[in-house]
């Protein structure tokens, strides 16, 4: 139910799609989790191996998924929406949003870099750790309204 | 043909909800798919930290990441009946005639069942080892080969691979519609 009536070709542009987006939310959700977990009281080497895993899987994980939507999306919504004058408001917003959680993804990334860097060093706390521990929750609910708009198609 | 077109070919009046540029089929489809994402990508975080942990050693660090799968539990068992009960309700309201007697909606939901049923027992080995790491994480913390076989459990692993496999062909069928005019 999520592709309509589209050529058969199409299907696996789609299907690469919605397959990195499933990946980029499950990235982004695992970003989420040890990054706020890392952030409660306790034993400082489980944080710092909470803060590796949160970086690794942004690295590993969701940059990757980013770039792979944007491609796949773009060659998608050319086919369906030749020309820029056709492109509809939902579509353009949606990139729009996409390419800027990109950008904040790339630079959570030196953040988490310089956090967990700080970590292994001994220091825990401060607002480096806090900034790394609510981004992602931006980056999720950024997502969330993306999925709204693509499945919605508000016109 | 994009799904406005199809719409504006349709003479029946599309109903709509309190946000007026989007129908109510627009809607279940939103929620059917918000539901998808905390079904599958609830799913892949929980096989993510699964793998992470059977990496580890210390019962504390085990302990800690199998002790994250407990949100998304939640969250895969709220996604999981939720994208089929949107589901259901979409092909009620389809515009292009998906009917709940289609075949590919009728393997669909199979395949749901299917994953649940593999899904299920596979999550109650994983909470078993959480449990173990977590007594032993308060005896010591010293690595155990006890607990290190009940992480990497390899039923537990088979049925958790077979109903992941279940998730990624009820997607292949959701989008490919095999049989769908």
């Amino acid at each position: 139910m999520v592709a309509l009536i589209r050529p058969t070709d199409w299907n696996w542009l789609l299907f690469g799609h919605l397959v990195a987006a499933f990946a980029l939310v499950a990235g982004v959700i695992v970003v989420c989790l040890t990054s706020l977990a890392a952030t409660r009281p306790g034993r400082p080497e489980l944080a710092t191996l909470l803060r590796s895993i949160g970086f690794r899987a942004n690295l590993i994980v969701v940059i990757p998924a980013f770039i792979a939507i944007h491609i796949l999306g773009g060659i998608l919504a050319d086919r369906e929406f030749p020309g820029d004058s056709n492109e509809p408001g939902w579509l353009g917003t949606s990139f729009a949003i996409t390419t800027v959680v990109t950008l904040v993804a790339v630079a959570l990334a030196f953040f988490q870099y310089w956090t967990l860097r700080r970590a292994r060093a001994g220091s825990l706390g401060g607002w480096p750790g806090q900034v790394a521990a609510s981004v992602p929750l931006l980056v999720l609910a950024s997502l969330v309204a993306v999925i709204v708009l693509m499945a919605g198609k508000p016109s | 043909m994009a799904r406005g077109d199809v719409h504006a070919s349709d003479c029946r009046p599309v109903p709509r909800l309190s946000f007026p540029a989007v129908s109510k089929y627009d809607w279940l489809l939103v929620l059917h798919l918000l539901a998808a994402f905390c079904f599958l990508s609830g799913s892949v975080v929980a096989g993510i930290l699964h793998w992470l942990a059977m990496r580890r050693d210390r019962p504390s660090e085990i302990a800690l990441l199998l002790g994250l799968v407990r949100p998304m539990v939640a969250v895969i068992g709220i996604g999981s009946i939720a994208a089929l009960g949107f589901g259901i309700w979409l092909t009620q309201d389809s515009p292009d005639g998906v009917g709940l007697g289609d075949g590919w909606v009728i393997a669909a939901i199979v395949l749901w069942f299917v994953a649940g049923a593999l899904g299920g027992p596979a999550g109650k080995q994983l909470r078993h080892a959480r449990e173990l790491a977590e007594r032993r994480a308060a005896d010591g913390d010293r690595p155990s080969e006890t607990l290190h076989d009940a992480v990497a459990d390899r039923r537990a692993l088979v049925l958790n691979y077979a109903s992941f496999a279940a998730l990624v062909a009820i997607l292949v069928l959701m989008v490919f519609k095999p049989g769908a005019g």
